[in-house]
C-alpha cells in the first residue's frame, strides 16, 4: 500500500497578499491539491491522507465541489480526510450535506471514528474538530488495536490550544504511522513512525525552508517513509553585515548580487553591524529592492562611544548616555531608541549653533 | 588668553592696518564708519575663522559685508594671540575657495603649523559663546530676553571640558519636530476601523449561533415518515370508503334503507319460523284439510245438544242412564275444543304464511313462498345478514372518520414541518450569507493587520523621543540648578557693585528669566530703566563669563556699548573692571565719555585712533 501523507493546505489562503508576488503565492496555494493529484495519479498512490486544514477557512459548499471535482480525478487512489482547527465543522455547515466521491472518507466525527480497507489489511482512525479550539489531550491515552490489521492514526495539533500530544507518548501507542498535521514546519521522529509534513506551499514569510510532503509504503512487513519536495519556492532568512562604510547603494548593489530574481525564493533581511550614524536604512525602501518580506534592523549607529566614555562626568552628552543606558529591561529598545534619538538630536544642535553664527 | 597683534590686509574697509594690544583697557575711538565694528568683526573671524555662505541668505552675511570693494582678491589678515605661554600667530585668506588658513603654534623655541580646529582655545569657547558673552554690541542686542534663553543650553555644557556646544532647546526642538513627523505617520483610523471590524465579527457570531440549521437532517427524516404515514391511510381509507359505498349501494338496490325496518322485520321472521315450526308440528302432519274439521265441529254440535238434553232428562228422571250421557257430553265438549283450537291455529297459520310471504316478497324475490318454516328461517338468516351489512358500514364509516382526522391532523403537522424546513432552508442560506460576510472582514482585518503593526512601531518611536525628550530636559535642568546658583549669587554681587548698591542682587528663575531684586521685590528687566536693564543684562553676562572661565583672563569687547548708560553708571563698570576683571577690555566708542571717564577715575589705558583708514597711536 503506497501512501501520501498532507496536511494544511489552507486553499483560500492569500500569502504576501500586498506584494508584488502575493499573487503568484495564492496561484500555488490555490492549485495545490490539483499538483498533488496529479502526482498521486502519477506515483500511482494508494491513499491519500490529509490531516486537516485542507481548507483556510470552514468551507463553503462552492469550495467543497471544488475539492470533490479534484478527488475525481483520482484514478485508484482513496483520499481520507480530516478537517482541523482552520476548516473544522460547525452547526449547519456546508460539509453536513454534502456528498464526497465515493473514494472519499470523510471522517467527521468528534470522536475517533475509523474507516476500513479491507483490501490492504489497513484501518485509519481520526477525528475532525468541530471547533476552532480544541485544547483537550484528545491523542494521551489512545492505543492502536492489537488485531492483526495495520493501523494509522490521523490526527491534527500539536500547541496548547490544538489537541496538545507528547512523541514519546504516541510512541507507546502502537501506530503503525501517526499522520500529524497543523504546524507548518515538517518533523519526523527518528524511527519515522510519526510524521508532521507541514503545508505543501509555505504560507507566510516565517515558514523558511523546504516544503512538501511525506510518500511511504506501508505492508504487514514493510514500512518505509521518503520526504518529496513539493514548493518550488521558499522563505529564506538573510543577514547583512553593515558597516559604517556601507552606503544605501552599496546595500543595493549587495542585494542586487544576493537575491535570486526568478521568484523562487523571498527573503527576510536582517541588518547587523554598525551604520553610519548619518544614515537611516529605511525598510520600506529596501523592501522595494527585491523579493523581500520582512526588514529587521538590528544595526546600531558607530558612535565613538570609546571616546565619549572619556569626556567629564557632567558633560551633557555623558550625562546623557549615562541617564538612559540603566533601567527596566522591558523598556529595553524604547531607551535605546530614545538613546540614539537623543544623541542625533544633540550633535545635530552642535553643528547648527555653529554655523549660524559664522554666517 | 590674551590677543598681541592684528594685521588686516584688507577687510571691509580696514586695509594694511596693524594693531598692536597690550593687557588692561585699550580704547579704540573713531567716527562713524572708520572701521571699529570691522575691526571688531575682523579679531572674531581672523580667531574662529570665515565661511562663505551660499544662497539668498548669503547676500547680506558677514562674507559679503566685508568683502572689499577694491582689490577683493586681497581679503584677509593675521592675528596673534597667546595662552598659557603658547603663542599662536594665524593667517587667513578669505578670498580663496573655500577661505584658506595658515597656522603656527609656537611654544619655547619650537613652532609648527597647526590645523585650524588644533588651535588651543580655552575650553568652550566656540563662535557662538564668544559673540554672547565676551563680544558686547551695541545695546539691544545685548538686552534681548532672548539671550538667557539662549545661554541655558551652552550653560548646561559649561563645566564640561568639551568643545562642543551642545544646545539643548536646539536639540528638544529637533526632537519635537521628529516627534511631529512621526505623529503624522499614524494612521488614525486604524485602531477604530479594527475595532468595528471585530465588533461586527462578534456580531455575526451571535447571529451564526442563532441562525437554524443544526436539525435539518432530523425535520427531514420527520417528514418523509409523515408523508409515507399519510400516504398509507389515504390508500386505507380510500378502500373503505370503495367498499362501503360497494355495499351500501347493494343494499340499496333491494330497496335497504332503514336498518331498525329490516331489525323489525327480522324479529318477525324469528317469531313467524318459531309459530310456523310449531304449527307444523302440531297440526300439519294431517292431511285432512281444514274446512273438514269446521264441519265436523258443526255436525258435533248436534250430538252434543242431543246428549245435553238426554242428560238432564235423565237427571230429571232419576239419573238412570247418567253417566252415560255424561261421558258421552264430556266426550263431544272435549273434541268440539280441541276442535276449535285446532281451527285458530289453522287461521294463525293461514296469517303467518301471508306475513311471510310478503316478507319473502320484498327480501327473496323470485320464488313462490310456501310460508313454512324453513322459509321463515331463511328469511331470518337473510335479515341476520343484512343487518351485520348494516353494523359492517357503521364499522366503517366511524373507521373513515377516524382515517379523516388523523389524515387532517398529519397534513397540518406536514405543513407546520414544512415551513420549519423552509426557515431552515433559508437559515442555512443565511448561514452561508454569513460565513461570507465573516470572511470578507476577516480579509479587511487582515489587510489592517500591516498598518496597525506600523502604526505600533511608530508609537514605540514616538515613546523612545518622548523619553529622549524628558531625559534631555531633565538633564539639563539638574546641570542648570548645580550652575544657577553660583550664577545667581555672582551676577548679584556684580550687579550690586555697578548700580552701587541701588539694588540687593540678580534672580534668575528655572526658565533662565532674569529679575533685578531690590528690597526683596523681583522686578522684570522690563520694569526697569533703559540703563538699569543694560545693568543688569551686563552683570548677568560678566557673571556667565567669570564662571566659564573662572581661572583665565578673557579679552571682552565693548562695541559702543554704553548708550543706555549714564555717566554714573558707567564710571561704576569701568571702576569695576579695572578692580575686579583681569583680562583685556576693548572699548570700541565714537566718543570722548568713556575717555573722559577713564582719565577722571585715572585708569590707565591705551588708546588706538582709528580715522578714516589711517593708524594712529597715543
Amino acid at each position: 500500500m503506497r501512501f501520501i501523507h498532507t496536511a494544511d493546505l489552507h486553499i483560500g489562503m492569500k500569502p504576501d497578499k500586498d506584494r508584488v508576488w502575493g499573487f503568484s503565492r495564492a496561484d500555488a496555494v490555490r492549485t495545490a491539491l490539483s499538483r498533488l493529484i496529479s502526482r498521486c495519479n502519477e506515483e500511482e498512490i494508494d491513499l491519500l491522507l490529509i490531516a486537516g486544514d485542507l481548507f483556510h477557512r470552514p468551507p463553503t459548499v462552492s469550495e467543497l465541489r471544488e475539492a470533490d471535482a479534484l478527488f475525481v480525478r483520482l484514478n485508484h487512489t482513496k483520499v481520507v480526510l480530516i478537517a482541523g482547527n482552520h476548516d473544522h465543522l460547525r452547526p449547519g455547515c456546508a460539509y453536513a450535506d454534502f456528498a464526497f466521491s465515493p473514494n472519499v472518507f470523510f471522517i467527521d466525527s468528534a470522536e475517533l471514528a475509523e474507516v476500513s480497507f479491507p483490501q490492504w489489511n489497513l484501518v485509519v482512525h481520526g477525528f475532525s474538530y468541530h471547533s476552532e479550539l480544541l485544547p483537550e489531550a484528545r491523542l494521551d491515552g489512545l492505543r492502536a488495536p492489537e488485531d492483526g490489521k495495520r493501523h494509522i492514526l490521523l490526527a491534527h495539533g500539536g500547541d496548547a490550544s490544538h489537541v496538545p500530544f507528547r512523541l514519546n507518548e504516541l510512541q507507546k501507542q502502537g501506530w503503525d504511522y501517526v499522520a500529524l498535521g497543523h504546524l507548518h514546519k515538517p518533523g519526523l521522529t527518528r524511527d519515522s513512525r510519526i510524521a508532521m509534513p507541514g503545508s505543501p506551499e509555505p504560507l507566510d514569510h516565517t515558514e523558511t525552508g523546504r516544503h512538501g510532503y511525506f510518500q511511504g509504503k506501508l505492508t504487514t512487513h514493510d514500512f518505509e517513509l521518503d520526504w518529496r519536495n513539493f514548493s518550488d519556492f521558499q522563505y529564506t532568512d538573510l543577514s547583512v553585515k553593515i558597516t559604517p562604510e556601507t552606503t544605501f547603494s552599496a546595500l543595493e548593489a549587495w542585494l542586487d548580487d544576493h537575491l535570486k530574481k526568478d521568484g523562487s525564493e523571498a527573503v527576510n533581511l536582517t541588518l547587523k553591524g554598525f551604520r553610519d550614524p548619518e544614515l537611516t536604512f529605511d525598510p520600506d525602501l529596501i523592501r522595494r529592492l527585491g523579493f523581500i518580506c520582512e526588514v529587521r534592523d538590528l544595526t546600531e549607529p558607530d558612535y565613538p562611544w570609546e571616546e565619549w566614555k572619556t569626556r567629564p562626568e557632567h558633560d551633557l552628552l555623558a550625562r546623557y548616555i549615562a541617564a538612559l543606558s540603566d533601567g527596566s529591561a522591558a523598556e529595553e529598545a524604547v531607551r535605546k531608541k530614545a538613546l540614539y534619538y537623543g544623541i542625533r538630536a544633540l550633535l545635530s544642535s552642535e553643528r547648527t549653533a555653529g554655523s549660524e553664527v559664522l554666517r | 588668553m590674551k590677543l598681541t597683534r592684528c594685521y588686516i590686509h584688507q577687510f571691509g574697509s580696514l586695509r594694511e592696518q596693524r594693531f598692536d594690544f597690550e593687557d588692561g583697557v585699550t580704547l579704540i575711538k573713531g567716527s562713524n564708519e572708520s572701521g571699529k565694528s570691522t575691526l571688531h568683526t575682523a579679531l572674531a573671524v581672523l580667531l574662529f575663522g570665515l565661511e562663505r555662505g551660499r544662497g539668498r541668505a548669503a547676500a547680506n552675511d558677514t562674507y559679503k559685508r566685508n568683502l572689499p570693494w577694491k582689490d577683493p582678491e586681497i581679503y584677509g589678515g593675521e592675528l596673534d594671540w597667546e595662552r598659557e605661554g603658547v603663542h599662536i600667530h594665524t593667517e587667513r585668506d578669505f578670498a580663496s575657495t573655500p577661505p584658506a588658513s595658515y597656522i603656527l603654534e609656537t611654544k619655547g623655541s619650537s613652532t609648527r603649523e597647526i590645523r585650524a580646529e588644533e588651535q588651543p582655545l580655552p575650553p568652550s569657547l566656540t563662535p557662538f559663546l564668544y559673540y554672547n558673552t565676551l563680544s558686547f554690541r551695541q545695546p539691544g542686542s545685548a538686552t534681548s530676553d532672548g539671550l538667557a534663553n539662549e545661554l541655558r543650553s551652552h550653560i548646561v555644557n559649561l563645566q564640561g571640558s568639551g568643545n562642543e556646544t551642545l544646545d539643548v532647546g536646539a536639540a528638544l526642538q529637533n526632537l519635537l519636530t521628529e516627534r511631529k513627523a512621526l505623529a503624522k505617520r499614524i494612521d488614525p483610523e486604524a485602531e477604530p476601523s479594527a475595532r468595528e471590524i471585530e465588533a461586527q465579527l462578534r456580531q455575526l457570531e451571535v447571529l451564526k449561533e442563532t441562525a437554524p440549521g443544526d436539525d435539518w437532517d432530523q425535520l427531514k427524516q420527520e417528514i418523509d415518515t409523515r408523508e409515507a404515514q399519510i400516504d398509507r391511510l389515504s390508500i386505507e381509507r380510500g378502500s373503505a370508503v370503495r367498499e362501503c359505498k360497494r355495499r351500501a349501494a347493494a343494499l340499496q338496490e333491494q330497496g335497504i334503507t332503514d336498518k331498525s325496518e329490516v331489525q323489525a322485520h327480522l324479529e318477525m321472521a324469528e317469531a313467524l319460523e318459531k309459530n310456523q315450526r310449531i304449527y307444523e308440528q302440531d297440526y300439519a302432519k294431517t292431511r285432512l284439510k281444514p274446512g273438514f274439521f269446521s264441519v265436523l265441529s258443526v255436525v258435533l254440535m248436534i250430538p252434543l245438544l242431543l246428549l245435553f238434553w238426554l242428560a238432564v232428562r235423565n237427571l230429571l228422571d232419576g239419573g238412570r242412564f247418567w253417566p252415560l250421557f255424561g261421558a258421552g257430553l264430556v266426550l263431544v265438549t272435549v273434541i268440539e275444543i280441541r276442535l276449535a283450537r285446532r281451527l285458530d291455529a289453522e287461521s294463525a297459520s293461514r296469517t303467518n304464511k301471508e306475513i311471510l310471504s310478503r316478507l319473502l316478497g320484498i327480501y327473496l324475490p323470485g320464488h313462490t313462498p310456501r310460508g313454512s318454516a324453513s322459509e321463515a328461517g331463511q328469511l331470518k338468516n337473510y335479515l341476520q345478514k343484512v343487518l351485520s351489512v348494516f353494523d359492517y358500514l357503521e364499522e366503517q364509516e366511524a373507521h373513515i372518520r377516524q382515517l379523516t382526522e388523523q389524515l387532517i391532523g398529519l397534513s397540518a403537522e406536514q405543513k407546520s414541518l414544512g415551513g420549519r424546513l423552509e426557515s431552515n432552508m433559508t437559515g442555512k442560506i443565511r448561514q452561508e450569507n454569513l460565513i461570507r460576510q465573516e470572511r470578507e472582514l476577516e480579509d479587511e482585518r487582515e489587510a489592517l493587520q500591516p498598518v496597525l503593526q506600523e502604526n505600533e512601531q511608530l508609537r514605540e518611536e514616538i515613546r523612545a523621543v518622548d523619553l529622549a525628550i524628558s531625559t534631555l530636559d531633565r538633564l539639563s535642568r539638574t546641570v542648570y540648578s548645580d550652575f544657577g546658583e553660583p550664577l545667581t549669587e555672582t551676577a548679584s554681587g556684580i550687579f550690586r557693585e555697578i548700580t552701587g548698591g541701588r539694588y540687593d542682587g540678580v534672580r534668575v528663575d528655572e526658565k533662565m528669566q532674569l529679575f533685578a531684586v531690590r528690597d526683596h521685590r523681583l522686578i522684570l528687566p522690563s520694569a526697569l530703566s533703559g540703563g538699569a536693564a543694560e545693568q543688569l543684562y551686563m552683570a548677568f553676562r560678566l557673571a556667565v563669563i567669570r564662571l566659564l572661565w573662572p581661572d583665565e583672563p578673557m579679552p571682552l569687547f565693548f562695541d559702543e556699548s554704553f548708550a543706555f548708560y549714564d555717566r554714573e553708571r558707567l564710571q561704576a563698570l569701568l571702576r569695576w573692571l579695572t578692580e575686579h576683571y583681569r583680562g583685556q577690555v576693548f572699548l570700541f566708542t565714537c566718543q570722548d565719555r568713556e575717555e573722559t571717564l577713564l582719565r577722571e577715575a585715572g585708569i590707565p589705558f591705551r588708546k588706538i585712533e582709528l580715522e578714516s583708514g589711517k593708524l594712529a597711536l597715543s
